[in-house]
């Protein structure tokens, strides 16, 4: 009779081993997934400042260079907001990789006719009559989306050095499963296009917001 | 020596296609690839899973009811709340507009080897008020567009073709007194816009586009292509600006069109005839065929929608193939004749293995990594590069040249075919995925330059690609000029591929050309490439007029592959007696004479006539032979370079004699099409049709909106003006590294309670976790 009291007794008794054990792996757990937050964020930030050099020298000697070895994308605008006076570098090849770095260019589509074997020729330059959109993450470049607001300002900095000032005039959530961001090419605008909602686990949700801004003469 | 066990590179294959599968939005998935391969590392995350889910299911239960929010103000903000009923907004810098619907029909008639088609769009307008509208379509790259109509209501109006300009013209005079106007025009030999204005309220326009064409026939199989949708033209420095908002279009999905009863297509083929059908099918829709007094009815067994090219091919129980065969028509006392002559075929033809004479090849493989082709067509293009390395042989040299907007390649020379680089091939190959621009000259050009020293190589070249370019030109021009000693094959991949491009490509690069609509079609149509690449060709065809000489279409005649009849069109003149075509086969060298026994009233009975031949009557003939004539100028008119007319008269500059000459030549073949295309009332790059409903003026404001009439996605391509996957893991990785933290706080705590208290009288209850 006495043994099965005891029994129970001893399963119940946590072992020191197992709790340290836990607390090793579930340590170990949040340092590791910290790093990788981490890496992201640092990626997202730092790289932009890599970009804003290699933006200032683009702007000065009217050449692009590599920003470094390995990335197939090269910065082709600067996208300033009220809060952000020192903009985000733009990059024009919307992979995934350059998307981790900064905000890419989707339309138009990068037109690259021969790249000169030093890499100096000027790559792709937007043009005024153009309807531009770009796709940035939500969580990093484009979070200030979250924001926005109709009759919001956006400032737009090109290849030769001119900058274009949008008003932001409409927003609106596309479904990627059942539906097509038709574009008018010749509109002229500004479009930026990003996850939606904002503050979901979920990565790889169907939601794009896409929001409108119309060129503002100054 | 075999380099590659069957069965092994079988298994290779599958792996590819699954791991093909598994990617649905390659070029994108990057972070979820990183996320999900991190999760399945940490060990012991099942419990924070768990914990993650409840998180989840909360957040999630938060987005939906702001999403409900937000679009809720958003259809309250726009013009009204059909939008969630399914409406096709256009956004223009103020506000939205309304597209217009599309649904097409067509109604073909084919008889021998002219397909007549009758090609119906009805535009309907939505919204109450006036609107213009705009639409870009395919046609075949060899059709002549010889009438337009539009119907409004019971009014029918035929269109006029006239002088380009001067089409515009009467267009924008139309369009600016509030008459309804239509005016249809050229872009490229196989892309056609049609322009709307004043388009009433709720009302529909149909507009009906009559069309010739010849049917293609290899080896006995006839085939019919209807282009139904096309992949937006990737434009650069080499389009000029005014054509890039036509080539780059508005692209809708098949399942929006569904939803909103747009873009449907239905056909009503008729194929006359009174020989016994053998084989017909549609490797694009399901068809329905019935027997009639004339030959067979074929029809769809369901509407479909406009997201692929229609293709019909059929062959004649007993192969219909006579040696030779002449169609005649006669329009005011002058005989167009169109010629079919069917070279013998080489049934077991001396194969390049077999030969005495071994020639080693160079295999070099051009594939397209483009944005267009993300989707299906990237996959379709992996397998089929995979099906052109396991056609290599031993002896073999071998090189894998991939572009988008740059060029690379797996090797910066052909490489001999070793188990160790056919390894490497097929690791470069995997590791393929589509994104970017389509600068293809590049590609070509190192393609055609890279050639390997060792004198007796065929150096052959397969491009695999959708053709989805705006610069055609450029690209047929270079192969035409630089193509040396190697022959180019084409591989057209997709449900809607730019198929002109496609063959010109092979006639230039002296080839052929092959289509593959979707994956399970690689190893059928890889197999037929690989055949005739081993077949022989027919060579140096020329044809030589009995009596008075004939107005040839074609100034010379390309080569044939073998089981392709030579066709062409001529002028007769009235002494015209006959023709000899020659040509030479596997260095043997092939001749037929043809005598016409009876000609259009007036007995021409040739004396000695060995087998003459009975001209069949058939309308369109003239047509035909027009269409030929313009295309064969238009090809030398672009192979010209061009010197805009303003550049001669702005600089001043005296251009070198050549240059000048060119311009010359350009406008005089420019003005020789015009007046082609208004005598035989074809449109051409030059003319253009024009109707105006003069019943009719509309109260025409200045703001009438202009609408884009979209086009199809074609299925299995993905998105063209992508919308990539946006989100890091970011806010994943925070969570689950917050909630490990939260863990092993409190087990730390715990330990901390246990080492005070004796660990042996405490039970885990007491811990409270």
């Amino acid at each position: 009779m006495n043994t099965t009291v005891d029994l129970p007794k001893v399963r119940l008794r946590p072992s020191k081993l197992l709790i340290v054990s836990v607390i090793a792996v579930t340590a170990s757990v949040a340092v590791f997934f910290a790093w990788q937050a981490g890496q992201i964020a640092a990626k997202a930030y730092l790289s932009q400042w890599l970009l804003q050099m290699n933006w200032q020298q683009r702007l000065s000697t009217g050449h692009s260079v590599r920003p470094w070895p390995g990335l197939d994308s090269y910065p082709v605008a600067r996208l300033f907001t009220e809060e952000n006076k020192r903009g985000t570098v733009v990059l024009d090849n919307p992979s995934g990789q350059a998307l981790a770095f900064a905000p890419t260019l989707i339309s138009p589509i990068p037109t690259n006719h021969k790249d000169s074997p030093s890499g100096t020729q000027a790559r792709i330059t937007l043009r005024a009559e153009q309807t531009v959109a770009i796709a940035g993450h939500r969580n990093t470049h484009l979070a200030f989306l979250e924001g926005v607001a109709i009759g919001d300002r956006v400032g737009l900095e090109t290849s030769d050095g001119t900058r274009r000032l949008y008003q932001v005039n409409d927003h609106f959530i596309v479904d990627t499963r059942s539906e097509d961001l038709l574009i008018d090419t010749n509109w002229q605008g500004l479009l930026m296009i990003t996850c939606y909602p904002f503050d979901t686990i979920d990565a790889n949700g169907p939601l794009r917001l896409v929001v409108y801004a119309a060129p503002v003469a100054r | 020596m075999t380099i590659q066990a069957p069965g092994n590179a079988r298994k290779l294959d599958t792996s590819i296609s699954d791991a093909a599968n598994s990617k649905i939005i390659t070029g994108y998935q990057l972070t979820r690839a990183d996320s999900s391969q991190l999760i399945a590392r940490s060990l012991g995350l099942l419990i924070l899973q768990i914990i993650l889910a409840v998180a989840f299911m909360q957040n999630a239960d938060a987005n939906t009811v702001e999403l409900h929010d937000n679009l809720n103000s958003y259809a309250s903000s726009e013009v009204d709340d059909r939008v969630e009923t399914g409406t096709l907004w256009l956004r223009h810098s103020d506000g939205a507009v309304q597209a217009p619907l599309l649904n097409s029909k067509v109604d073909a008639v084919v008889s021998g080897i002219l397909a007549k088609v009758t090609l119906f769009q009805e535009f309907q307008n939505l919204s109450s008020h006036l609107i213009d509208g705009r639409y870009v379509f395919p046609l075949p790259g060899s059709a002549a567009v010889k009438a337009v109509r539009i119907n409004i209501g019971d009014r029918v109006i035929e269109s006029v073709i006239r002088e380009k300009q001067q089409a515009e013209q009467i267009f924008e005079q139309a369009k600016v007194s509030g008459h309804t106007t239509s005016l249809i025009k050229q872009k490229r030999e196989n892309l056609f816009s049609i322009n709307l204005a004043n388009i009433e309220g709720n009302a529909k326009i149909h507009v009906e586009v009559d069309y010739i064409e010849t049917v293609t026939v290899v080896d006995n199989v006839y085939a019919l292509v209807l282009p139904l949708t096309f992949i937006p033209r990737y434009t650069n420095t080499l389009v000029a600006e005014s054509d890039k908002n036509i080539l780059t279009r508005p692209q809708l999905k098949a399942t929006r069109a569904n939803q909103l009863k747009t873009h449907t297509f239905d056909i009503n083929l008729l194929l006359v005839t009174d020989l016994q059908l053998g084989e017909l099918t549609s490797p694009s829709h399901e068809i329905v065929y019935t027997p009639v007094t004339e030959g067979y009815q074929i029809n769809l067994t369901r509407q479909a929608l406009m997201d692929r090219d229609f293709e019909l091919r059929w062959s004649w129980q007993v192969p219909f193939r006579p040696a030779s065969s002449v169609y005649t028509e006669t329009i005011d006392d002058t005989v167009y004749m169109l010629g079919l002559v069917n070279p013998p075929s080489e049934r077991n033809p001396t194969t390049r293995k077999s030969a005495n004479n071994y020639l080693s090849r160079e295999l070099v493989i051009v594939v397209d990594t483009s944005g267009s082709m993300d989707g299906a067509p990237i996959r379709t293009a992996k397998n089929a590069l995979q099906a052109a390395i396991n056609g290599l042989d031993a002896g073999d040299y071998f090189n894998l040249v991939r572009f988008s907007t740059d060029t690379d390649s797996l090797f910066s020379a052909s490489q001999p075919v070793t188990a160790k680089n056919v390894h490497q091939a097929r690791r470069y190959i995997n590791s393929l995925d589509a994104g970017g621009g389509t600068e293809m000259l590049e590609a070509v050009e190192f393609a055609l330059d890279t050639e390997r020293s060792p004198q007796h190589t065929l150096k052959q070249i397969v491009f695999i690609t959708d053709g989805a370019i705006g610069y055609e030109n450029h690209v047929t021009n270079h192969v035409a000029n630089h193509l040396g000693r190697a022959r180019l094959f084409t591989v057209g991949i997709g449900q809607a591929p730019n198929r002109d491009l496609m063959k010109k490509l092979a006639v230039a690069g002296r080839g052929t050309h092959t289509f593959i609509r979707d994956i399970n079609a690689v190893e059928s149509q890889m197999n037929r490439l690989f055949r005739g690449i081993e077949r022989p060709v027919m060579r140096d065809i020329e044809i030589e007029w009995l009596g008075e000489p004939a107005d040839m279409a074609q100034e010379s005649l390309r080569d044939l592959h073998d089981g392709e009849p030579l066709l062409f069109a001529a002028k007769l003149h009235p002494g015209t007696l006959g023709f000899i075509v020659s040509g030479t086969l596997a260095d043997q060298p092939w001749q037929e004479t043809v005598y016409f026994q009876q000609r259009s009233g007036t007995e021409i009975r040739a004396k000695n006539a060995a087998n003459p031949v009975e001209p069949f009557d058939q309308s369109g003939i003239a047509t035909i032979w027009a269409r030929q004539r313009i295309s064969n100028l238009l090809a030398r008119y672009n192979a010209l370079p061009s010197i805009p007319a303003n550049q001669l008269s702005l600089t001043g500059i005296t251009l070198s004699e050549p240059k000048n000459t060119h311009f010359a030549t350009r406008q005089n073949i420019k003005h020789r099409v015009t007046k082609l295309g208004i005598t035989h009332k074809l449109l051409t790059p030059f003319t253009a049709f024009v109707a105006v409903d003069n019943t009719k003026i509309n109260e025409r404001s200045a703001n009438t909106p202009a609408t884009e009439v979209a086009n199809l996605v074609p299925a299995g391509n993905l998105q063209i003006i992508p919308m990539p996957q946006t989100a890091t893991a970011i806010d994943l990785f925070k969570l689950i590294s917050f909630i490990s933290f939260l863990i092993a706080l409190i087990a730390g705590l715990c330990l901390f309670y246990l080492e005070k208290h004796s660990f042996s009288s405490v039970s885990s209850t007491e811990c409270g976790a």
